[in-house]
C-alpha cells in the first residue's frame, strides 16, 4: 500500500518496504531510523508511509504523530503535540486553544506519567472511535491486548532531547512498556544511536533501521520526478517564459544529469542539489524558449508542445552553462546568496542561441557570489575603529611576550625580524608540534594591552593624518592623548556590540581590565591594513 | 520618580550613559531646566537679560538649522526605506518555483550611519501610521523584539507571539492556561492567525518580526527560532526584519551554520553611510543657495566635523551634536550674538543698565568706520547700522555661495577634462573637491586658487570652452531667479552670452579664439574675486560667523586620563564651587586643595614605588599647615562659617573649635582622611597593590607634566 | 509491483558489495542452493496469504519471545523463578499475606514478562495492581500521585484528601524550572486533576492500602532507582505496610514486587528499609546455552497457529503445502553451518535474547514473495546491522570534501593534536593541495573552491556527530575556531577512504602513517 511512496521516492524502496512491513504487523516498541545524508527526505518518506498506513482501513488501525524536538522545545510542547496529533485535535482560537481532553478531563501535559495517562486516554478514545470494544481492566493489558488500535510516535531529531530534555530520553524509549499499549516509538535522526544512548543501559536497544545515502542515480530520478509536479502547479502564463512545462522534460532530464555529474561529489543532499537546479534551470532553458519565441510558429492557444531541442542545441547549452554550475554550487551551497537572486543575477542574455558561440559562452558567465567580502564591507567603519580592529587582531594573534620586540621603538630591525620558527610536522622531541595561533583562533587579551598596541600603531601610521597637534611637545604625547579618548573606548564597546570584537569577561565584573577577543578574519584584517598602509605581516609574530 | 534618573547600566548595547547630576542636598532648583545659557566671558558688557535673549536667539537659529538637516536626512534615507518596504510587501509573491522547501524570508537592514530615523519611518509606514514611501496598503502586523526579549527559546518565542497577538486585537477568549496551548507554542500563533486572517479581508496579511540590534541576540537561540518558524511558513507568512549596525554584510554567513541559512531567504539592504551623508548635510545646509542659515559655521568647525566624522563616529548624530555645540558656543561667547536674528528695541538698549553693552558696541562700530562717529545717545543709528550690517553679511554670504557653486562646477568640469584640480590632486573624487572648495572659500585668501583656475582656464580647447560656458550660463540663469539683487548676475549672463556668440564665430586655432579664452579666464577671475570676498570683511562679521574660532573638541571626545589628572591637579577649574559657603580660594596653594588632590600631588612627586608611611607623613604636614591656616582664618573672621574641603562629601571636617581638640583626636582624624583619600585614588585606578614590598604601593600613572 | 521487485534484486547485489567479507561464503551457499533441493526459488502466488500470515505470526512472537520454555520448565532457572513467584502472589491474593520480593536478572531475561504472566494467572481474583517505574516516577511524590491515580482508575477513589489540591497544585508548579503554566492568572481553576501530594502524605496513604477491599500487588520496575530516592521513604512505607499486614488480620493482603537488573540492589537499601524487606530474591536468567537458544529460535520461526486468513475451500492443502515448504526451508536454514556460526557468535557476545530477536526480525522483514526463505546473507547482514554496529557500515558514502576533512583530521591526530579547529584542518588541506596540485580538481573536472565546500561538509560532519564539540558551544567563539575531536579512529578512516577508492586521497592518507 506504500508502493506509491516507493514510486515517489526512488532509492528508498527498501526502506519503505521494511518500515511498512514492520508497522503493519507487530512493530518493535522502539525503532531507530538513522540517516546520515538526506534526513529531510527520509522524514518526508516516513510521513508518507505513515499517512498511507493510517488512511488504509486495516486491523489494527494505525494512528500516528510526528513531532520534532526543535519545534517542541519543552516537555509540555512535546506532550501536547503528540497527543493532539494522535487524536487529530486542532486547537481553535475561539475556545481558547484548549487541548484535547477526554471525558473525565485529566490534565496530561504536566509531566511524564500524566502524559502516559494522556496516551492511554487517547488510546481508549481512538479505539472507541475505531468502533472496537474495550476490554475491561488495565491490569492485564500486555502490549497487544488492545491490538485494534496501534499508536506510532515519530520523534525527529531526538539528539536534541539529549541536550534540552535529557530526563525524557529514557521514558520515551521505554514508552511502549510504560504505557502498556500497542505503541511503537520511532526515533528519526541524523546521529547514530550510539551518540545519544543514555548510560547504564537505561533504555533498551532499538531496532535499527539504517537508510543508505542516496546514490547519484536515485537523486537524478528524484529530481526528474519532481519536474512533473512542478509542471502541474506552475502557472502556465505564457509558454515562452514558463521554464516548467512538460514539453521541456527531455531537456530537463539532460540538465539534471549533467548537474548531478558536476555537483554530486560535493554534496549528497538532494535538497541542496534541487536548490541549485531551481536556481539554474530557468536560465538554462531560457535561450531555447527565446528561440521558440523568435521563430514563433507555435500558436500558444492550441497549447501544442514545443519540439524537443536538437542535439546540437542541447550540446551547446551544456557547453555554455557547465562552468556556471560549479559557480552556482559555490555561491548557493553556503548560501552566499539565495537562489532567486542568483538566478536573476546570472540570467543569460536574450536570444543567447542566436549569438555567435564564443560570445555566448562568456555571456552566460557567472557574476560572482553576490556576498561582499568581510574586509571590503568593513570600509564603512571610521578610521579609529579600523585601527582598533587591527590592534585587536594583533593582540589576539601575537603572544603577549613578543609585544616589546614587535612594537618597541628604537629596536633595530634584525631583532624584530627574529620571529617564531615554525617547525614543520613533528618536533624532534616527539611532542605535538606548535600550532599557529591564527589556526587555533584568537586569544583573549586585556584591553590595556590592545590600547598600548593601538598607541604604537597610531604613532607609526597615523601621525601625519591628524588634524592639529600643536600643543603637544613631547614625542608620543599626542598619541598618548589620542588613545585615552572617550571615542576610543566607546568604539571598543560599539565594535563589541557589532560582534567584531568578543568580550570574554562578564560585563558586570569590575576588578581587573576587561578581556576581549578579535572576531574578524585574517583576510579582513589584511584588507584594513592595506587601506591604512599598515604593514601587517611585519607586525605579526607568526606571519603567513 | 527617582529611578527614572538612573539609566539601565546593564544594557550592553549602550556605549555611554547619562547620569544626571543629583546632589545629596535637596535643592529643587537644581532640577528644573535652565532658562539661560552659560555666562559669556565678557559678562561685564552683557545686557542684563542678555543670556535669556541669546538663548531664544540660539533656539531659533538651531531649530532652523536642525529642521533643514532633518529634511536632508529624510531624502537620504528615502531610497532604502522604499526598497525595504517594497521587499516586505512582495516577500511572498513571485517566489522562484522548484525550491526543495519554502524558505523563510529574512530582510536584513544594515544601518550604521543614519541612526534610528530609518527604522522608525519603516515601522510607522508598515504599521500604517504614515504613507510616504508607498507602504500604505501593506496589511500586516509587526512586533518589535529586542535582545532582552530573547534570553532563551521559551521566553523568546513567547515574547514574539504575545508581541504579535497584542498588536492585532482579535476578540480574545478566556483560556485555561494549564489545559490549553502554551503561549510560547507556535501552534497558538497559528490558531490566532487563522482568526485574524479571516477578520482582515485582505488576502493573507503578513506577519513581521522586527529584531532590533540583531547582533546582540544569541545565535544559539536564534537558530532554533528560525528553525521553528521556517517549518510553519506555509501556514504563517512570517517575515523577519533584522536591524543590524555592523557594516559586515555577511554577518549571517559568518555567524550562523549552513543548516540554518538553508532555511532562510536572506535579502540585504543598507542605508547610505559615510561621506555621502556628511557632504549632503554640510553642503546642502550651509552652501545651498535656497537655504539661509542664521549663523555661518567657520572652517575650523567644518574641519573638526570632517575629522571627527571620519575618525571616530560616522553618524548623523555626530554632525548634529557638533553643530549644535558650535551654535551654543557661538551664542554663549559674545554678548553681541544677541543681534543675530533681530535687533532689540531702542528702549532696551536705552535702558541705563545696558550701557556697558552699548559702549562696547559703539566702540566696535566706531573702529570700523572712523569717518562718521556715532554719538553716545543715538541708539537708532546703532540699530540701523547693525541691521545694515546683517543685510550686508547675508548678501556677502549668498554671493560667496554663488561663487562657490560656480567655482565648483568649473572644478568638476576641469576634472572631467582631466586637468588638475585645486590641490593638484586630479583623482580625489567629488567629496574631496567639495571640501577643498569650501576650504579655499572660507579659508581666507581665494586669490591663489582663482589664479590657478584662471591659468588652467586659458588652456581650454574650443569645445571645452563651449561646454563650460554653457554650464555657467545654465547655472547662473537658474540661480538668477532665486536672487534678490540680480544686476551682477544679469551682467555676468550677458558677458557669457557675448562670449558664446563670439566663440561660435571663431575657428579652433585663429587668435580670435585665444581672445575668447583669455576673455573667459579674465571674466572668471573677476567674477570669482568679486564673489569670493572673505566674510571677515563684512562689518560685525563675528556676530553671524564663527570664523576660525576652534571647536571645543574635549566636550564631546575628552581624553579620559588627561582630564582625570587635570581634575585632580586643578579641582577648582572643574567644579566651580566646591564649597557653597566660601568663595573661590585665591591662592592656588596646596593647602586649599581637597585631600585627594593633595595626596595626588605627593603621588606625582614620589618614585615608581610609594612608601605609604612617607606618603602619610607628607600628607600630614600639609594638613598641619592647613589647620594652622584655618585657626588664623577663624580667629580673624570669626563670623565666617567653618570651611569644609573635599568635594562636598566630607562630613568629618575639622571643627572651628579645632584649637581645643587634643592631638590624639587630630591624629586619628588625619589618618581617617588619609585612608579615605587613598581609597579614592585606588578607585580611580591610580594604585596597584603588589605584595612585593612591605607597605609599598606602585604607581600606575607616570610623567604627566605638572601643570603647576 | 514489478518496479519494486527488480529494485529489490539489484539492491541486494549492492548489499553483497558492501559485505565484502561474507561474499565468498555466500557464493558457496548459492552453490548448494541448486534445484536439487525440492524447494522452489520463488513463492507460488496462491500461497501469498499463507506467507503473510506466517510472517505476521513470527513477528508477533518475536516481539514477546516467551523465555520460559515448556521443554525446560522444571529445572531451568526461569522455571523455578516462575514457581516461586506464583506461590508468592498466590500467598498474597488468596491467603492475604504481606509479601515482598525482588525479581533479579540481567536485561532481557524475561523479568517483567514473567511477572505479567504470573499476574495473568490470578486475574480471576482481580487484585489491585499498582505499577510504578523508577524511570518515570523519579521522586516519591510523583510515585505517590501515580499510586493515587491508579487507585482512582481501579477503585474509583484516590485516597488523597481533596482539601490539599489547590495548594498542592502550586507546589507542583513551583518546581517547574521556568514555569510554563503560569502564563495567566486563572490557572487555579482546574478540572479534577490529580496534583502532586507532599511527601508527608506518604505515611498517610500507603498504610491505607491495607484497608482496601481487594488484595494489592505493587510492582516496582527499576527497583534500584527507587532506592536512590532521598531517605527511601516510599520503599520504607511500602515494606513497612507489608510487615504490618502480617500482623493485622482483616487486611486483604499486599505484595511488593521489585524488578531490577542491578545485582547489588539489596545493598543499596538503608538498614531500616532492609530490615523490613523479606530479602527474598527471585532470579531469572537468559537461555543457558546455545542449544536452548537455537530451540527457541526454531520454535519462534515455526509458529504453531497462524491467524489471519479465514477458512475456505482448499485452505487445508494450501496450509499443508506452505507449512512443508516453510518448515523445510527453516530447517535447512538452521542446519546451515555458517548460520549456526552467526548465532554462536551472537550468543557468545551477549546472552540477551532480544538481540537474537532483533536479528531475526530484520531477517523476517527482508524476506519477500520473490525470495520467501531465510538465507545466510540476510542473517549475516542483519547481524552487522543489529548487533555489531561498525561505523564503517554506514559511513561508506561520504561526499568528497567530507573525506578530505576526515583525512585532515587523521593527520592532525597523528601530529599529536587530539582536538582541532576548522582552520587547522583547512590549513592541512591547503598544504596538501599545494603539495599535490591536482587534488581538488579530481572530481569530474569540476574544480571548485574547496574552502566553501569544505566548510559546508565540516558542518555536515558536526551535525552527524562524527566531529564532536570539545567545549560547550559559546557565541564568543567564531564558527571556524570551535574545537572538535573526531570520533572515528584512524583504522576506520582508512577503511572508509579505501572504500571511496580515490587514489589521491589514499596517497594523502598514507602520507600519514
Amino acid at each position: 500500500m506504500a508502493s506509491d511512496a516507493m514510486r515517489r521516492y526512488p532509492g528508498h524502496e527498501n526502506f519503505c518496504y521494511e518500515l511498512e512491513t514492520l508497522l503493519s504487523n507487530h512493530p518493535p516498541g522502539f525503532i531507530y531510523i538513522h540517516d546520515l545524508e538526506a534526513i529531510r527526505t527520509t522524514t518526508r518518506v516516513t510521513g508518507t508511509i505513515l499517512d498511507a498506513l493510517s488512511t488504509t482501513s486495516s486491523s489494527p488501525a494505525i494512528f500516528y504523530a510526528q513531532v520534532d524536538c526543535v519545534t517542541s522545545f519543552t516537555a509540555r510542547l512535546l506532550y501536547e503535540n503528540i497527543v493532539n496529533t494522535l487524536v487529530g485535535w486542532e486547537p481553535r482560537w475561539e475556545d481558547g486553544c484548549a487541548n484535547w481532553k477526554d471525558d473525565l478531563d485529566t490534565r496530561w501535559n504536566e509531566n511524564m506519567d500524566s502524559f502516559v495517562h494522556g496516551l492511554r486516554a487517547a488510546h481508549t478514545h481512538l479505539s472507541r472511535k475505531a468502533g472496537a470494544v474495550m476490554d475491561t481492566g488495565k491490569g492485564k493489558g500486555k502490549a497487544g491486548v488492545n491490538s485494534d488500535v496501534r499508536l506510532v510516535i515519530v520523534i525527529e531529531r531526538p539528539e536534541r532531547l539529549k541536550e534540552t530534555l535529557p530526563e525524557l530520553l529514557v521514558p520515551f524509549t521505554r514508552l511502549s512498556e510504560l504505557s502498556r499499549l500497542d505503541l511503537s516509538i520511532i526515533f528519526l535522526s541524523q546521529v547514530g544511536w550510539e551518540d545519544i544512548k543514555p548510560p547504564l543501559g537505561a533504555s533498551p536497544d532499538p531496532y535499527y533501521v539504517d537508510v543508505p545515502p542516496p546514490s547519484k542515480e536515485d537523486i537524478v530520478r528524484n529530481l526528474i520526478l519532481n519536474f512533473a509536479a512542478l509542471c502541474e502547479d506552475s502557472p502556465s502564463s505564457s509558454p515562452f517564459n514558463n521554464p516548467y512545462q512538460s514539453s521541456l522534460k527531455s531537456l530537463y532530464i539532460h540538465f539534471i544529469t549533467t548537474l548531478c555529474d558536476v555537483c554530486y561529489p560535493f554534496t549528497h543532499n538532494p535538497q541542496e542539489l534541487q536548490y541549485v537546479a531551481a536556481a539554474r534551470w530557468p536560465g538554462f532553458c531560457k535561450p531555447l524558449l527565446d528561440q521558440y519565441k523568435a521563430c514563433g510558429d507555435i500558436d500558444m492557444e492550441s497549447g501544442e508542445a514545443f519540439p524537443p531541442p536538437t542535439n546540437d542545441v542541447r550540446m551547446r547549452l551544456t557547453k555554455t552553462f557547465n562552468p556556471t554550475l560549479t559557480a552556482a554550487l559555490e555561491a548557493l551551497l553556503p548560501r552566499l546568496t539565495n537562489a532567486a537572486d542568483w538566478a536573476l543575477a546570472n540570467a543569460p542574455p536574450d536570444d543567447l542561441l542566436s549569438l555567435p558561440r564564443a560570445q555566448g559562452v562568456q555571456a552566460a558567465g557567472t557574476q560572482g557570489g553576490g556576498a561582499a567580502q568581510q574586509g571590503a564591507a568593513l570600509a564603512a567603519l571610521p578610521r579609529m575603529a579600523k585601527f582598533i580592529l587591527i590592534a585587536a587582531f594583533l593582540a589576539s594573534t601575537n603572544p603577549a611576550k613578543s609585544d616589546v620586540r614587535m612594537f618597541g621603538r628604537g629596536l633595530d630591525e634584525r631583532k624584530r625580524k627574529r620571529r617564531a620558527t615554525r617547525a614543520p610536522g613533528k618536533t624532534r622531541g616527539g611532542g605535538p608540534s606548535k600550532v599557529a595561533q591564527r589556526l587555533l583562533g584568537p586569544a583573549p587579551f586585556a584591553i590595556d594591552r590592545m590600547i598600548a598596541i593601538l598607541g604604537a600603531l597610531l604613532e607609526e601610521n597615523d601621525f601625519d593624518s591628524r588634524a592639529s597637534g600643536k600643543q603637544f611637545k613631547i614625542p608620543g604625547e599626542h598619541t598618548d592623548m589620542e588613545i585615552g579618548r572617550v571615542g576610543v573606548f566607546s568604539y571598543v564597546m560599539e565594535l563589541t556590540s557589532m560582534r567584531l570584537l568578543h568580550r570574554t569577561t562578564p560585563s558586570d565584573r569590575l576588578d581587573g581590565p576587561p578581556q576581549f577577543k578579535c572576531a574578524i578574519s585574517y583576510d579582513a584584517t589584511l584588507a584594513l591594513a592595506k587601506e591604512l598602509k599598515v604593514a601587517l605581516n611585519d607586525l605579526l609574530w607568526d606571519p603567513l | 520618580m527617582q529611578d527614572s534618573h538612573i539609566p539601565n547600566l546593564d544594557d550592553v548595547s549602550k556605549t555611554s550613559y547619562y547620569i544626571p547630576f543629583n546632589p545629596s542636598s535637596t535643592k529643587r532648583e537644581e532640577h528644573k531646566p535652565k532658562t539661560s545659557i552659560p555666562k559669556s566671558h565678557f559678562e561685564d558688557r552683557d545686557l542684563n537679560n542678555g543670556r535669556e535673549l541669546r538663548l531664544s536667539a540660539y533656539k531659533d537659529a538651531w531649530t532652523k538649522c536642525l529642521g533643514r538637516m532633518q529634511e536632508i536626512v529624510r531624502d537620504l534615507q528615502a531610497a532604502s526605506v522604499k526598497d525595504v518596504i517594497n521587499e516586505v510587501q512582495h516577500s511572498y509573491s513571485n517566489i522562484l518555483p522548484g525550491l526543495p522547501f519554502p524558505e523563510l524570508p529574512v530582510i536584513s537592514l544594515t544601518n550604521s550611519g543614519l541612526g534610528s530615523a530609518v527604522l522608525d519611518s519603516i515601522t510607522s509606514e508598515l504599521e500604517g501610521k504614515t504613507a510616504i514611501y508607498g507602504g500604505e496598503n501593506s496589511n500586516c502586523v509587526l512586533a518589535h523584539i529586542y535582545p532582552g526579549d530573547i534570553p532563551n527559546i521559551t521566553t523568546g518565542m513567547r515574547s514574539i507571539i504575545t508581541g504579535l497577538i497584542e498588536k492585532q486585537e482579535v476578540d480574545s477568549v478566556k483560556r485555561k492556561s494549564t489545559t490549553s496551548l502554551a503561549t510560547y507554542d507556535i501552534k497558538y500563533l497559528i490558531a490566532w492567525y487563522k482568526i485574524w486572517a479571516e477578520d482582515s479581508e485582505g488576502s493573507s496579511p503578513h506577519i513581521i518580526v522586527l529584531l532590533h540590534e540583531f547582533e546582540q541576540i544569541d545565535p544559539l537561540v536564534m537558530r532554533d527560532i528560525f528553525d521553528i518558524c521556517s517549518r510553519y511558513v506555509s501556514e504563517l507568512p512570517l517575515i523577519f526584519l533584522l536591524s543590524m549596525t555592523s557594516p559586515v554584510s555577511n554577518y549571517l554567513n559568518v555567524t550562523y551554520p549552513r543548516s540554518t541559512l538553508s532555511l532562510l531567504r536572506v535579502r540585504q539592504f543598507s542605508a547610505p553611510t559615510g561621506n555621502e551623508i556628511l557632504d549632503a548635510l554640510i553642503f546642502n545646509t550651509f552652501f545651498d543657495l535656497e537655504f539661509q542659515p542664521d549663523i555661518m559655521i567657520g572652517p575650523a568647525v567644518f574641519q573638526y566635523i570632517q575629522d571627527y566624522f571620519a575618525r571616530y563616529n560616522p553618524s548623523v548624530d555626530t554632525i548634529f551634536t557638533v553643530l549644535q555645540l558650535a551654535h551654543l558656543k557661538h551664542f554663549s561667547t559674545d554678548p553681541l550674538a544677541v543681534f543675530v536674528k533681530d535687533t532689540p528695541s531702542v528702549e532696551t538698549l536705552a535702558s541705563p543698565d545696558s550701557s556697558p553693552f552699548i559702549d562696547a558696541l559703539r566702540n566696535r562700530i566706531n573702529t570700523i568706520n572712523a569717518d562718521e562717529e556715532i554719538p553716545a545717545d543715538q541708539y537708532s543709528a546703532l540699530v540701523d547700522f547693525v541691521d545694515d550690517a546683517r543685510y550686508k553679511f547675508y548678501r556677502g554670504l549668498h554671493s560667496m555661495k554663488l561663487g562657490l557653486h560656480v567655482m565648483l562646477s568649473l572644478l568638476l568640469f576641469l576634472e572631467e577634462q582631466g586637468y588638475t584640480g585645486l590641490k593638484g590632486s586630479p583623482d580625489s573624487g567629488r567629496s574631496s573637491k567639495l571640501w577643498d572648495a569650501m576650504d579655499v572659500v572660507l579659508g581666507g585668501d581665494p586669490e591663489r586658487a582663482i589664479k590657478g583656475l584662471a591659468f588652467v582656464a586659458r588652456k581650454l580647447k574650443q569645445r571645452e570652452l563651449g561646454d563650460i560656458l554653457g554650464r555657467m550660463y545654465k547655472l547662473i540663469n537658474g540661480l538668477a531667479v532665486a536672487l534678490s539683487s540680480a544686476e551682477e548676475e544679469q551682467h555676468a549672463k550677458s558677458e557669457i552670452v557675448a562670449m558664446r556668440t563670439h566663440l561660435t564665430q571663431c575657428g579652433e586655432d585663429d587668435n580670435s579664439f585665444v581672445d575668447v579664452v583669455s576673455a573667459f579666464s579674465t571674466w572668471i577671475t573677476g567674477y570669482l574675486t568679486t564673489k569670493l570676498r572673505p566674510l571677515e570683511n563684512c562689518p560685525l562679521w563675528d556676530i553671524w560667523y564663527t570664523g576660525l574660532s576652534p571647536f571645543p573638541s574635549d566636550i564631546i571626545n575628552p581624553s579620559i586620563r588627561a582630564s582625570l589628572v587635570a581634575g585632580l591637579l586643578q579641582p577648582h577649574a572643574f567644579a566651580e564651587n566646591l564649597d557653597p559657603h566660601v568663595p573661590h580660594p585665591i591662592s592656588g596653594s596646596l593647602r586649599d586643595l581637597p585631600d585627594i588632590s593633595i595626596l595626588f600631588k605627593r603621588y606625582l612627586d614620589s618614585s615608581k614605588m610609594i612608601n605609604v608611611y612617607d606618603w602619610f607623613e607628607s600628607f600630614k604636614t600639609v594638613l598641619e599647615d592647613q589647620r594652622q591656616h584655618y585657626k588664623e582664618l577663624s580667629t580673624t573672621q570669626a563670623s565666617a562659617s567653618p570651611r569644609k574641603r573635599g568635594k562636598g562629601k566630607q562630613k568629618a571636617s575639622p571643627q572651628v573649635d579645632a584649637n581645643e581638640e587634643d592631638d590624639s583626636k587630630w591624629d586619628i582624624h588625619v589618618q581617617a582622611r588619609f585612608v579615605r583619600a587613598l581609597h579614592e585614588l585606588d578607585y580611580l585606578g591610580l594604585i596597584k597593590h603588589t605584595g612585593r614590598k612591605a607597605d609599598h604601593l606602585v604607581r600606575t600613572l607616570f610623567d604627566v607634566d605638572d601643570a603647576q | 509491483m514489478p518496479a519494486v521487485l527488480e529494485e529489490e534484486s539489484d539492491s541486494s547485489d549492492e548489499e553483497v558489495s558492501e559485505l565484502a567479507i561474507v561474499s565468498p561464503k555466500k557464493q558457496a551457499f548459492r552453490a548448494d542452493l541448486n534445484p536439487s533441493s525440492n524447494i522452489p526459488e520463488s513463492l507460488p502466488d496462491h500461497l501469498l496469504p499463507r506467507f503473510n500470515a506466517c510472517r505476521r505470526a513470527i513477528l508477533k512472537s518475536l516481539q514477546c519471545p516467551s523465555l520460559v520454555l515448556p521443554a525446560a520448565a522444571e529445572d531451568s532457572v526461569n522455571g523455578i523463578a516462575v514457581k516461586q513467584l506464583v506461590e508468592l502472589i498466590d500467598g498474597t491474593v488468596l491467603r492475604a499475606e504481606g509479601n515482598s520480593c525482588l525479581v533479579l536478572g540481567p536485561r532481557g531475561s524475561g523479568k517483567s514478562q514473567m511477572v505479567d504472566a504470573c499476574l495473568e494467572k490470578v486475574a480471576a481474583q482481580n487484585p489491585i495492581i499498582l505499577r510504578l517505574s523508577g524511570w518515570v516516577q523519579n521522586t516519591d511524590r510523583h510515585a505517590l500521585r501515580e499510586i493515587a491515580f491508579q487507585l482512582l482508575q481501579q477503585t474509583g477513589t484516590s485516597l488523597l484528601p481533596d482539601s490539599e489540591k489547590v495548594q498542592l497544585d502550586d507546589a507542583s508548579e513551583a518546581e517547574e524550572d521556568e514555569n510554563p503554566f503560569l502564563d495567566s492568572p486563572d490557572h487555579l481553576a482546574e478540572g479534577p486533576t490529580l496534583s502532586l501530594p507532599p511527601s508527608s502524605h506518604l505515611h498517610a496513604l500507603i498504610p491505607v492500602l491495607l484497608t482496601l477491599s481487594r488484595p494489592v500487588v505493587v510492582i516496582l520496575d527499576a527497583f534500584d532507582l527507587f532506592a536512590l530516592h532521598p531517605r527511601q521513604s516510599l520503599l520504607y512505607c511500602l515494606l513497612d505496610t507489608v510487615q504490618n499486614c502480617r500482623a493485622s488480620s482483616e487486611s486483604r493482603g499486599i505484595a511488593v514486587i521489585g524488578i531490577t537488573s542491578r545485582v547489588d540492589t539489596v545493598q543499596l537499601l538503608e538498614k531500616r528499609v532492609k530490615s523490613r524487606f523479606s530479602g527474598r530474591t527471585i532470579r531469572t536468567a537468559p537461555p543457558a546455552d546455545l542449544e536452548t537458544c537455537l530451540t527457541m529460535v526454531r520454535t519462534i520461526l515455526l509458529p504453531s497457529n497462524m491467524d489471519g486468513c479465514g477458512e475456505g475451500e482448499g485452505e487445508e492443502e494450501e496450509e499443508e503445502e506452505w507449512n512443508n515448504l516453510w518448515t523445510a526451508s527453516v530447517e535447512r536454514f538452521l542446519a546451515a553451518k555458517d548460520v549456526t556460526n552467526v548465532f554462536n557468535e551472537t550468543f557468545t557476545i551477549t546472552r540477551d535474547f532480544k538481540v537474537v530477536a532483533r536479528i531475526l526480525t530484520a531477517c523476517i522483514i527482508r524476506i519477500k514473495p520473490s525470495q520467501p526463505y531465510l538465507s545466510f546473507q540476510d542473517v549475516s547482514a542483519c547481524t552487522d546491522l543489529q548487533r555489531s554496529r561498525l561505523r564503517t557500515t554506514y559511513l561508506n558514502k561520504l561526499s568528497y570534501p567530507a573525506l578530505c576533512l576526515l583525512i585532515a583530521s587523521a593527520h592532525t591526530d597523528t601530529a599529536g593534536h587530539k582536538s582541532f579547529t576548522f582552520e587547522m584542518l583547512y590549513d592541512t588541506f591547503r598544504n596538501q593541495v599545494r603539495a599535490l596540485a591536482s587534488a581538488p580538481v579530481q572530481v569530474n573536472g569540476g574544480n571548485i573552491g574547496m574552502m566553501r565546500c569544505t566548510r559546508e561538509a565540516f558542518e555536515e560532519l558536526i551535525s552527524a556527530n562524527i566531529y564532536m564539540c570539545v567545549a560547550a558551544p559559546s557565541s564568543n567563539i567564531a564558527k571556524q575556531f570551535t574545537k572538535y575531536r573526531c570520533v572515528i579512529d584512524q583504522p576506520d578512516v582508512k577503511a572508509i577512504i579505501d572504500k571511496a577508492g580515490n587514489t589521491n586521497l589514499k596517497k594523502w592518507l598514507t602520507k600519514n602513517q
